[in-house]
């Protein structure tokens, strides 16, 4: 059984139907990317899934669990993380007190314990006469330390080394791509859905963040989902490719499959031009060329 | 034309340039200053501050409150129109004279056209007080001034208004064209001599109780305000002040994101002992009505605290804070009262808790059902609650239990609810008590909101306020983290409202209402939301001002939305604000303090930082 389902999921706004009648599965380990010409509805499914928008019609079950009418923080306890394509940073905090969010759910300090912990002074204590006397650790001050850490761990994982104090809102773009991503893994996730990840990152950096995405896989073994219009991002990396054209999937396969299938061509580049295109290919005789590129 | 401006932005930068500036386009946006500020005096006047405050000295015998208030917008509107005029003195002074002259202006039409047409059939305060003052009639000893205000002859000193604006203008022009030092000291001497004449009767009240001081108070102040001696006084000890803060602080321009300076231990734990002294003494030096303005001050910044954790922290605008206030209030007046409506005549210090348990109880009834609803929504369903509890406070339905629109009489002052009698001279008596169990409630507060705030719960009250959608996909609980921090706000407006029952000794359906939701809403706003000495600051502007200075009190709501207009366009996170709502409503500057920064932080103690002033 795949890790993550989907089975008939149908997802209307009024008339029109952003997502129609999709069944897809997400195996565990995997890297798929999701694929479609704009207003395909790629970001609609992903809102499907994370518990952003309920669906109309089919279901969606993650690793067995029917989550598509969960709230949305039900679903990320279960292990569903994800980034935005409009960059959506808290961008009033930190480097680290964003991560430190995303590790939110994994950290257990009630109110109360919160407000009546011993104060930190009193938990370093002093030595006199060679005797230190301190009040034991608070487990809300040694969580809170442990958190931080591996916040800090994050960053550093992602490429942020020595920026866990810096605002968020004035870290750079790429940065902050990261910096979602880092809040993200916070969670711990199993599965982490990726919202054009390389949106507006020069080459170096588009370069730099697929080797990170594939070291999220086989590092910590969390299976990924992403949205990608960058084709060379997407071909380098996925493993299986879904294209999504008015909200139907019309492909799926591996990255060769998908350049050469048909509709896909015809999606991208409407029919007319899809046919001349086809046409050039086999007067060129050359099954190896890549169309969807040309975007 | 074309050539003379070209003429004027190419000469050397050393030299004022004296030219006139032709150009009639450069000089539209003086005439719209001048219009302006017409506007804002025709207002003052027309409304009545000018008259009201006509009854107050800022220095006796020499100029009243009324006049300053004239005189420092006609000052202003010159400062602005040198500010607005095309490079160039003599372009500064000009346009200083016009923005006066318009101003004025207005002030002369007013006198022409207000008694022929008889305008104070609209306008109640378009008195012949009103026009006495403005057309100098006094001082030129006009004799047939009931004959020009009934509009049956022809106000022969129309142009004074115009004139004096006008010069008052080109005087406020040539501050601009001063160096910044001395312009900032006679602004602050103005300013100083200003607020002192308003609070004369606020300071001499405690100094003329002592014989040591009672003398000097009478030489310094009058009844309304100061005296000559007085003025002087002030003005030499701004002086003094401002020379010495030169002298320590080379760099006192009041920026919006000031850059975080450590201040030597040396400096701070003196004036940290000094606050604490003056906190601690504050209500012991006053009589009268001031020590009950004190712990009203102090009251309403506990409830400010209280709502900065739902509103400030979480970002719930929660307008019906007035509910959990009278919650708490009619909780504590039952348990309290010595009156017929009291049930338990319980001690204060026992039915506070449970005061603010039944408020809790109430913000978790009200809160669970309206949680789920997002930003200005919620504003307007928490509007209903209030008005609810509001209703219900006055109506019949209720009326055997606490007494409709008669209230719950009869409450005790703490101490006395535990049978400890205090004669009336005693440091405990009365409002005091009630100051310094705020004090003690405020100490509380901020201590349970600075642990929170930099906890698991505390961030993701942060993180639901920036993106609500983010932080529940990251997994946050939106309606439990929600309602906690609505049940915490509730809490502490239940034991304002406690306290509030305890210090009027009373609780009555007409202190019910939503000025209380907006007092406090606007403490927090204009205070900074989020940051603790903010609530502080805030009360103090909100309640203190317009209770210490009585004349304030008819023109409050104005006072307060001008203040707000104030503070929104120039200083959008507050007046104190928490580091958070700094950095995000001022996104462009924190670069410009990291520049700033790496030469005033590893300087020693007593080494004056390197920073030069004219980079400013």
């Amino acid at each position: 059984m795949a890790l993550l389902e989907t089975r008939n999921a149908t997802k209307r706004f009024g008339g029109l139907t952003a997502v129609n009648d999709l069944s897809f599965d997400l195996d565990e380990g995997a890297i798929v990317s999701v694929i479609g010409p704009n207003g395909a509805g790629k970001t609609t499914f992903f809102n499907c899934i994370a518990g952003f928008y309920q669906i109309d019609e089919g279901s969606i079950t993650l690793d067995g669990t029917e989550i598509h009418e969960q709230r949305p923080d039900k679903i990320a306890r279960l292990g569903l993380s994800r980034t935005y394509q409009n960059i959506r940073l808290f961008g009033g905090m930190t480097a680290a007190e964003n991560v430190l969010v995303g590790e939110h759910q994994h950290l257990e300090s009630s109110w109360f314990r919160t407000v009546f912990r011993s104060p930190k002074r009193l938990q370093k204590g002093w030595t006199i006469r060679g005797r230190h006397l301190h009040l034991p650790v608070s487990s809300v001050d040694r969580e809170e330390a442990e958190a931080r850490a591996e916040a800090e761990r994050l960053l550093a994982y992602v490429g942020l080394e020595g920026t866990a104090d810096t605002s968020a809102s004035n870290m750079p773009y790429g940065d902050q791509r990261r910096l979602e991503i880092a809040r993200a893994l916070g969670a711990s996730p199993r599965i982490l859905l990726l919202d054009e990840p390389t949106a507006g990152m020069n080459p170096a950096e588009t370069h730099d963040l697929t080797g990170l995405i594939r070291r999220l896989r086989d590092d910590l073994g969390i299976t990924i989902l992403l949205i990608e219009h960058e084709m060379r991002v997407v071909m380098d990396i996925s493993e299986r490719i879904t294209v999504l054209d008015y909200g139907e999937r019309i492909a799926e396969g591996s990255a060769a499959e998908i350049q050469s299938d048909q509709r896909v061509i015809e999606a991208y580049l409407g029919k007319a031009a899809a046919e001349a295109e086809a046409e050039r290919i086999e007067t060129a005789a050359e099954a190896a060329s890549t169309p969807a590129e040309s975007d | 034309m074309t050539a003379q401006t070209a003429t004027a932005q190419t000469s050397a930068d050393e030299r004022p340039d004296w030219s006139l500036n032709t150009d009639r386009h450069a000089w539209k946006p003086v005439v719209i200053a001048g219009l302006l500020f017409a506007f804002a005096a025709l207002y003052i006047t027309l409304v009545g501050l000018v008259n009201t405050f006509h009854e107050r000295d800022t220095i006796e015998d020499v100029i009243t409150l009324g006049q300053t208030m004239l005189l420092v917008t006609f000052g202003s509107a010159g400062y602005v129109g040198a500010t607005r005029a095309p490079k160039g003195p003599l372009n500064a002074i000009i346009g200083a004279a016009v923005t006066g002259l318009i101003t004025g202006a207005a002030l002369s039409a007013l006198l022409i056209v207000g008694p022929a047409l008889d305008l104070r059939d609209f306008f109640p305060n378009a008195s012949p007080d009103l026009y006495n003052l403005l057309s100098g009639a006094e001082f030129f000893e006009l004799e047939n001034t009931r004959e020009m205000w009934r509009g049956e002859a022809f106000p022969v000193t129309f142009w004074f208004p115009s004139v004096v604006a006008m010069s008052v203008g080109v005087v406020g022009g040539l501050l601009t064209l001063m160096p910044r030092r001395a312009r900032n000291l006679i602004v602050l001497v103005i300013g100083a001599i200003i607020v002192m004449g308003m609070f004369a009767s606020v300071v001499r009240s405690p100094m003329l109780q002592h014989d040591a001081t009672s003398g000097v108070a009478r030489d310094i102040f009058s009844s309304s305000g100061l005296r000559m001696p007085g003025a002087i006084l002030v003005a030499v000890s701004v002086i003094i002040i401002y020379a010495i803060w030169v002298v320590f602080h080379p760099r006192e321009r009041w920026r919006a994101v000031p850059a975080e300076t450590k201040h030597s231990p040396l400096l701070t734990i003196p004036a940290g002992a000094l606050v604490l002294i003056v906190v601690l003494l504050l209500p012991l030096g006053f009589t009268g009505f001031i020590p009950a303005v004190i712990a009203l001050i102090a009251l309403y910044a506990l409830m400010g605290l209280g709502l900065n954790i739902t509103l400030g922290l979480a970002g719930l605008l929660d307008l019906g804070f007035v509910a959990f206030f009278a919650v708490g209030a009619y909780t504590l007046a039952l348990l309290t009262s010595t009156g017929e409506l009291g049930i338990a005549q319980w001690s204060f210090f026992v039915a506070v808790p449970f005061a603010m348990l039944a408020a809790m109880g109430f913000g978790i009834l009200l809160g669970l059902p309206i949680l789920g609803i997002r930003g200005d929504y919620l504003a307007i369903a928490t509007l209903g609650f209030g008005e609810i509890i509001a209703i219900l406070a006055r109506s019949d339905l209720l009326k055997d239990y606490i007494g409709g629109p008669n209230g719950i009489l009869n409450v005790p002052k703490p101490l006395a609810s535990m049978g400890i009698e205090i004669p009336p001279d005693h440091w405990l008596a009365g409002p005091n008590q009630i100051y310094y169990i705020s004090l003690i409630c405020i100490l509380v507060i901020s201590f349970i909101a600075i642990r929170l705030r930099d906890s698991r719960l505390g961030r993701a009250w942060v993180a639901i306020r920036e993106d609500e959608d983010v932080a529940e996909a990251l997994g946050i609980n939106l309606v439990q983290t929600k309602s906690l921090a609505y049940m915490l706000g509730a809490a502490f407006a239940g034991l304002g409202g406690a306290i509030f029952a305890a210090l009027y000794g009373s609780i009555i359906s007409s202190s019910v209402n939503l000025n209380v939701s907006i007092l406090i809403v606007t403490i927090v706003t204009l205070g900074g939301m989020g940051s603790i000495p903010g609530m502080i600051l805030g009360a103090i502007v909100i309640i203190g001002l317009p209770e210490l200075f009585r004349e304030f009190a008819e023109y409050r709501f104005l006072f307060y939305g001008v203040a707000l207009i104030l503070v929104m366009r120039w200083r959008p996170e507050g007046l104190l604000p928490s580091r958070v709502g700094r950095q995000e409503l001022h996104d462009d500057e924190p670069a410009l303090e990291g520049e700033e920064k790496p030469p005033s932080s590893p300087g020693g103690p007593g080494e004056a930082p390197a920073t030069s002033t004219g980079g400013a």
